[in-house]
C-alpha cells in the first residue's frame, strides 16, 4: 500500500517542483521586460512634461547609388530607408510635386523625416525624442525586420506574453498546493476577481 | 533576515492572488494590440434616430441641452458640447460598450442621435489603454487598476529576485538568466537613446 499512495505524492512533488522552476527563472527572464513595461505604463497614465525632452533636429543631406522613381512609394520609401541605413518603420510614403518622395521612418525615441529626389538627392531631418519616447515606443511593441535588437524585443514580447500567463496561474497552483493554502489568501484571489469583474461589468454596462 | 524573506513572499503572494485576474485581463488584451495586423478590423453596429425637438426647448438653449443629454440617454467620456462647422450643436460619449453621437442641426428643429455598438476586440482594447480623469467613479477605479498593476510589474520583479536569491543555493544559472534579461534591456535602451 505505501508505494502506491507515495507514488502520487512524488509525481506531485515533481511537478510542483517543475512548475515552480519554470515560474522562478521564467520571472528571471522577463524581469527587466516588467520593469520597463511597469515604468512605460505609469508614464502613459501619468505623462511627466519635464522628462520628456526632444533633442534638436539634425539636418543632412545625402545621396542615393540610384535614382528615385515614382513607382510604389512605399517600396521605395522602404529601400531609401534600408540603402541609407534607417532603422525604424517606414510611414507616410507619398510624393510631393515640390518635394520628391517623402515619409518619415520612426522606432522607439527617434523619428527621421526624409524627402528624396527623383536625381536621388535626399535632404534628412533627425530628432531624438527622449528616455520616455524610448520606453514608451518599447511598450507599443512592433515589428522592425530590418534590425536585429528590435526584433529580439518583439520575441522578447511574446515569451513574457507566455511567461506571464503561465506565471499567474502557476503561482495560484503552487500556492494551493504548498500547505499555506490560507482562508485570507482564498478571500484575497476571490475579492479581486469578483472585483475586477463587477468592475468590468459596470463600465461595459 | 527570514522574517524579511517571508515578508518578500507575503508581498509576492497576496499581489499575484489580489490582481491575478487584473493581470490576466491585461495580458490578454495586450496580445489584441501585439497582433493587431493580423486581427481583422471589427465593425461597430450603428443605429441612427432621428427626432424633431419641441419649439419650447429649442429656443432655450439650457433647455436644449438638457434635451439632448436626457434623450441620448449615454454613460461614459464626455468632452460637452461643441458646435458643428454647418451651426449646429453637438456633444459625443464614448465609453468601452458604446460610442454615442449626438447633433443638433443649425436650425435647432432636429435631433441625430447615433449609437455605435463596440465589439468584444475594441472593448478590450479600450479598457486596455483606458486611464485618466472623466466619466465617474468607474473610470477612476480603472485608472487606479491600472497603476497598481504596472506598480505591481515593478514588485514582482524585485520581490521574485529577492525570493530567488534567498531560496536557491546555486544561483549560477540564475545569474546567467538574469544577466542577459537586463544587459539586453538595457543595452537596447541606451541603444535607443543615445545612438
Amino acid at each position: 500500500m505505501a508505494p502506491s499512495a507515495a507514488q502520487p505524492i512524488k509525481a506531485r512533488r515533481n511537478r510542483h517542483r517543475w512548475l515552480r522552476n519554470i515560474h522562478l527563472y521564467g520571472g528571471l527572464l522577463c524581469s527587466s521586460y516588467l520593469v520597463v513595461y511597469g515604468i512605460s505604463s505609469l508614464l502613459f497614465s501619468h505623462p511627466i512634461g519635464r522628462l520628456e525632452r526632444e533633442g534638436p533636429v539634425r539636418e543632412w543631406v545625402d545621396t542615393l547609388k540610384a535614382p528615385v522613381t515614382r513607382d510604389d512609394p512605399a517600396g521605395t520609401a522602404r529601400r531609401v530607408a534600408s540603402e541609407l541605413a534607417l532603422v525604424g518603420r517606414v510611414n507616410a510614403p507619398e510624393w510631393k510635386a515640390d518635394e520628391g518622395l517623402s515619409f518619415t521612418v520612426v522606432r522607439p525615441g527617434f523619428k527621421y523625416s526624409v524627402r528624396a529626389q527623383e536625381s536621388g538627392v535626399v535632404a534628412l531631418k533627425g530628432q531624438r525624442l527622449g528616455l520616455t519616447a524610448v520606453l514608451k515606443g518599447l511598450h507599443d511593441a512592433r515589428q522592425y525586420p530590418d534590425s536585429v535588437p528590435l526584433s529580439l524585443w518583439w520575441n522578447f514580447t511574446h515569451i513574457t506574453i507566455l511567461v506571464l500567463l503561465f506565471s499567474t496561474v502557476s503561482g495560484i497552483i503552487l500556492w494551493t498546493g504548498s500547505g499555506r493554502f490560507t482562508m485570507s489568501g482564498r478571500l484575497v484571489l476571490i475579492g479581486g476577481a469578483v472585483l475586477g469583474v463587477a468592475l468590468i461589468g459596470w463600465l461595459l454596462r | 533576515m527570514k522574517s524579511l524573506y517571508a515578508l518578500t513572499r507575503q508581498i509576492h503572494l497576496f499581489a499575484g492572488l489580489i490582481l491575478a485576474l487584473a493581470i490576466l485581463f491585461y495580458t490578454i488584451s495586450g496580445v489584441t494590440f501585439v497582433y493587431a495586423k493580423w486581427i481583422p478590423r471589427e465593425p461597430t453596429r450603428d443605429s441612427t434616430e432621428t427626432m424633431e425637438i419641441p419649439t419650447a426647448v429649442a429656443t432655450n438653449d439650457g433647455k436644449l441641452r438638457n434635451y439632448v443629454v436626457t434623450r441620448a440617454n449615454a454613460r461614459g467620456r464626455t468632452d460637452g458640447f461643441h458646435d458643428t462647422p454647418t451651426g449646429g450643436l453637438r456633444q459625443q460619449w464614448n465609453s468601452p460598450a458604446m460610442r454615442v453621437d449626438a447633433e443638433v442641426s443649425a436650425d435647432r428643429t432636429k435631433l441625430t442621435i447615433t449609437r455605435a455598438k463596440i465589439g468584444p476586440l475594441n472593448m478590450l482594447r479600450y479598457l486596455h489603454v483606458l486611464s485618466g480623469r472623466g466619466g465617474g467613479v468607474g473610470y477612476l477605479a480603472w485608472w487606479l487598476v491600472l497603476d497598481v498593476v504596472s506598480v505591481a510589474m515593478l514588485v514582482f520583479a524585485g520581490t521574485g529576485f529577492l525570493l530567488w536569491y534567498r531560496s536557491t543555493k546555486d544561483r549560477r544559472l540564475g545569474w546567467l538568466i538574469l544577466g542577459a534579461s537586463w544587459t539586453y534591456a538595457v543595452g537596447l535602451i541606451a541603444w535607443l537613446a543615445w545612438s
